[in-house]
């Protein structure tokens, strides 16, 4: 992964939504929304091997894999949410941003339902 | 990592200011809104394809 | 259960004090495996576990005679721990690698941070992330500490089964009445502390364990301080049983002490430094260990120092491995700075260390009373 691409590219796109912001405020919080889009997803394609490494770790232990996969789709369900609510609070829209973060935050607590019984479940043995 | 998205985004951006403001200065503002328009229109379907690309990404990487 | 354990144990006193004291028989070889036979050894023997039988077969010991017994040397007991050790490091090192895997997911969203805005999606990931991190390790470590309270009271049975072989044995020596007693008081206490780490001080380690979980998945509800606070008081109780068995060893000077050599000294230091919490109160007692162990000349008490010995290897290992695993974790959550995981296994490693110390001084309680036990038995 090429850092100075991203490094470029960022501190590009900041400089020309700087500019436009005078002029048309809505085309610089586009061009910080393009550019954001791009190195994440050159981020996310990137780390591909490491999220794979970190689930096949995940798999060796003698769980069950729903477990990892949990995890996995709520470091996802993270990344777009803080992108969209970045993206808003750039905006100027702090309201939807927090709206946003609270519809996230839902989401991987209901994802995560399963985890959260079966932990229950352990520390109610270990009481008992 | 195409930064000639970006440079596109900017051009359309610094291109629908500045025939924005001559358009207003020759008086003709009903002209100026549309172009307005029709210049966040095309950049938000342009931004909207890498949304989805982007999307489509995360999907398969994290597998949700 | 406790009922029958003290009627072995008023038998016992009453059969020393009403039977007749025998004479000793002529050929040592003869002598000893007619002790055996007479003191019923191989019943009791036939009543230990039998994985344990099985690994002392594995050695060589049929406990049936003396020569099989000598092949109870270092050597074999050292390969005994290493396989043990082999066989109990894969679930450790799998459930570590998960919890790595969990660590390095969580730091990947860590470096989504937002600086400005709050980190109320961080926290959230954070949950989850410890969350999963309980599941992984916790199943394990409830099943290694089930493991060790099971062992524990098998232990004890065992205990109970060899104390009436003592009681011939002694009797059989033509030992007085009155040291018999001091033994029988000696008995009463290894059990008691067998006992009370079985059913007093197991169920407080789980019940820490329960609230490190909870504390550390609910980072408003401050429940760390009851943690610690059950901590200090199992390794107070402890440090304070420890003591006080020492103390009656000393008092009772029973068995000579050995002279205070460099290899003493090593041994005590190492005991000292390397056994958790209850170590400084135990160090002082290796001496008296180690001049029991110049006694185990006897068949029956020689094989039931080896089957304690064996049967307390194994949760000893497993606690000391689990107990790194949780360390190692511990270094990476704190390197890529996860406070809320970096605490749970803090809490796994601490209950570990403390039921290593359980067991070892159930052991320790143990083995001591047997040796004192074949001293006054066989010396006469």
């Amino acid at each position: 992964m090429n850092i100075f691409t991203v490094v470029g590219l960022a501190v590009t796109a900041a400089i020309l939504a700087v500019l436009l912001r005078q002029y048309k405020p809505e085309y610089a919080m586009l061009t910080g929304l393009a550019a954001g889009i791009m190195i994440l997803v050159y981020v996310v394609v990137a780390s591909k091997p490491v999220i794979s490494e970190a689930s096949a770790l995940l798999g060796k232990a003698n769980i069950k894999s729903s477990y990892g996969m949990i995890l996995l789709k709520s470091l996802g369900i993270c990344f777009v949410a803080q992108l969209a609510s970045d993206a808003c609070r750039d905006a100027g829209e702090s309201a939807i941003a927090s709206k946003i973060e609270l519809a996230g935050k839902f989401a991987v607590i209901i994802i995560a339902l399963p985890l959260f019984e079966q932990v229950a479940e352990l520390a109610i043995k270990l009481l008992s | 990592m195409d930064i000639n998205f970006i440079f596109k985004i900017a051009a359309i951006g610094i291109i629908v200011a500045v025939l924005n403001q001559v358009l207003i200065r020759t008086g003709r503002e009903e002209q100026a809104t549309m172009t307005t328009l029709a210049g966040l229109i095309v950049v938000l379907f342009m931004i909207v394809q890498q949304i989805s690309r982007l999307f489509d990404t995360i999907k398969t990487v994290f597998r949700l | 259960m406790k009922g029958k354990r003290i009627a072995a144990i008023a038998l016992m006193l009453v059969a020393v004090i009403i039977f007749p004291f025998y004479a000793a028989a002529a050929d040592t070889d003869s002598m000893l495996s007619g002790q055996y036979r007479k003191s019923g050894a191989s019943e009791a023997y036939s009543k230990t576990p039998n994985d344990v039988r099985k690994a002392l077969g594995n050695m060589g010991v049929a406990g049936n005679d003396a020569k099989s017994l000598s092949k109870f040397t270092p050597v074999s007991v050292f390969k005994y721990i290493t396989s043990t050790a082999k066989q109990n490091m894969k679930s450790p090192l799998r459930a570590a690698a998960a919890v790595l895997g969990v660590l390095l997911a969580c730091a990947l969203l860590g470096a989504m941070k937002n600086s400005f805005g709050e980190k109320s999606l961080d926290t959230v990931f954070g949950l989850v992330s410890t969350l999963c991190i309980a599941a992984v390790l916790l199943v394990p470590v409830t099943k290694c500490v089930s493991f060790c309270a099971r062992v524990i009271s098998d232990a004890s049975r065992v205990m109970t089964a060899f104390i009436p072989v003592f009681a011939a044995l002694g009797t059989a020596s033509g030992h007085p009445a009155s040291a018999v007693v001091f033994q029988g008081l000696l008995l009463t206490v290894s059990q008691a502390v067998s006992q009370i780490a079985a059913n007093g001080f197991v169920p407080m380690v789980d019940m820490y364990l329960a609230f490190c979980v909870v504390g550390a998945i609910s980072p408003g509800v401050n429940i760390g301080s009851i943690a610690s606070f059950m901590r200090k008081i199992v390794s107070f109780a402890l440090v304070l049983c420890m003591t006080v068995f020492t103390g009656i060893l000393t008092v009772q000077s029973v068995i000579s002490q050995a002279s205070d050599n460099v290899a003493a000294k090593t041994a005590k230091f190492v005991v000292g430094s390397a056994v958790p919490v209850i170590g400084s109160a135990v160090s002082d007692a290796v001496n008296t260990v180690m001049s029991c162990a110049n006694l185990m000349r006897s068949t029956t008490g020689a094989l039931s120092l080896m089957v304690f010995i064996v049967m307390f290897l194994p949760p000893v290992i497993d606690c000391l491995m689990w107990m790194l695993v949780a360390d190692v974790s511990v270094i990476f959550a704190d390197m890529l700075g996860i406070g809320q995981a970096s605490g749970l296994l803090k809490a796994v490693s601490e209950a570990m260390r403390l039921l290593t110390a359980l067991v070892f001084s159930a052991a320790l309680a143990m083995i001591v009373s047997v040796s004192i036990m074949l001293l006054t038995g066989m010396s006469g």
